[in-house]
């Protein structure tokens, strides 16, 4: 009875596991750099998953799978911002609960600066923080950023160097103070 | 030489951060660019002015690393995926498991009947050889076979003689009238 469902799918479980799942904490992530909350990242995550499990790829026009799937959250954190009537506004502080939160070494040792840098990181205007995100964290080309975010090339390059510059004077100026407070 | 080597390879590299520097912070470096550049920032003696650079690539790294799920969120859509495929197990006797059934039934239906046509035909094949092997004509049934074969055949010729007899009748006009073209000429 189970081989009338392998007629219906293109993409085994199997497959599903190896290739989709992977893309998991790149996903939330890129959600995250919108939606600024976890809960609502995770839920639109799992909702593009399950979209690639149902479609699974029946008229094999999807070429390419990450791209396909970054351009769904993106769409979908958008969508769920606009019914949520939030912007950019109302940020939710993850980096206070890091992975390694239980390691009371590593947080002590953080460093200050890099702390400010990480926290300006979220309070970035959106695109930039999931330009930022597809650049820095995941290494994709000007070319890719703009397909994703459907943003002109220019606008991509532009958006980048304004980040970096912002969170580069940021560390600036948090190491001059903390060199003076000394 | 190898102080004047070692030299020259540290200006080649302060030149080569410059501009690489430069790039990235103007938002023009390529990906290949940005790879060299986080190589030569995390050499050892990394001049002071780049500190910042160094910075920001730790920066992105812990953030890259802090965000992310746990295990339980694949076993959650796992489980998800198991779920609706039970469901479409359950939704198929609905649609695909009806034709599957009545497929099943036409094939068995047909290779019933092809199967009772077979046995029939071999015994009616049977009956025929055994009447051929059976029957015989007595000489009074030859004799009155013969004869009405031999009067249908003399219908036929007394009608081919008759239709011969027409057929001097044309022959005889078409001359007459080619005589009669001749002269005129």
């Amino acid at each position: 009875m189970l081989s009338w469902l392998v007629f219906e799918m293109n993409m085994s479980r199997d497959e599903f596991q190896h290739t989709v799942l992977p893309m998991r904490d790149k996903l939330f992530r890129f959600s995250f750099r919108f939606l600024m909350n976890r809960e609502d990242a995770q839920d639109v995550v799992q909702e593009v998953m399950l979209k690639v499990w149902e479609n699974g790829n029946k008229d094999g026009t999807i070429l390419n799978v990450e791209a396909w799937c970054m351009t769904m959250i993106r769409n979908k954190s958008l969508d769920l911002l606009k019914r949520k009537g939030r912007n950019n506004v109302g940020i939710e502080h993850d980096f206070q609960h890091p992975k390694n939160a239980h390691d009371p070494g590593i947080q002590l040792e953080e460093k200050e600066a890099l702390r400010k840098v990480k926290a300006l990181m979220n309070e970035l205007p959106m695109n930039q923080r999931a330009v930022l995100e597809l650049r820095e964290m995941q290494g994709k080309t000007y070319q890719e950023i703009a397909s994703v975010l459907e943003m002109d090339i220019n606008l991509v390059k532009v958006s980048i160097h304004r980040a970096r510059k912002k969170l580069r004077e940021a560390w600036t100026k948090e190491n001059e103070y903390g060199i003076q407070g000394r | 030489m190898r102080r004047g080597q070692k030299k020259m390879n540290m200006e080649y590299k302060d030149d080569e951060l410059r501009r690489l520097a430069e790039r990235f912070w103007s938002g023009e470096s390529t990906l290949e660019e940005e790879k060299t550049l986080k190589e030569l920032v995390s050499y050892s003696e990394l001049p002071e002015e780049y500190q910042d650079l160094a910075a920001y690539f730790e920066s992105m790294n812990e953030m890259s690393d802090e965000l992310g799920l746990d295990s339980s969120f694949d076993e959650n859509v796992l489980e998800k995926i198991d779920a609706q495929e039970q469901s479409k197990i359950k939704r198929l006797p609905r649609n695909r498991m009806f034709w599957a059934a009545a497929a099943v039934l036409l094939l068995a239906f047909s290779l019933l009947f092809y199967q009772n046509q077979g046995e029939e035909q071999e015994v009616m094949a049977n009956e025929t050889s055994q009447q051929e092997n059976q029957e015989t004509y007595t000489e009074e049934e030859l004799q009155a076979a013969f004869d009405q074969t031999q009067a249908a055949l003399l219908l036929i010729s007394s009608k081919m003689n008759s239709a011969g007899s027409h057929a001097d009748q044309l022959n005889k006009f078409h001359s007459a009238t080619t005589r009669i073209k001749s002269k005129q000429q």
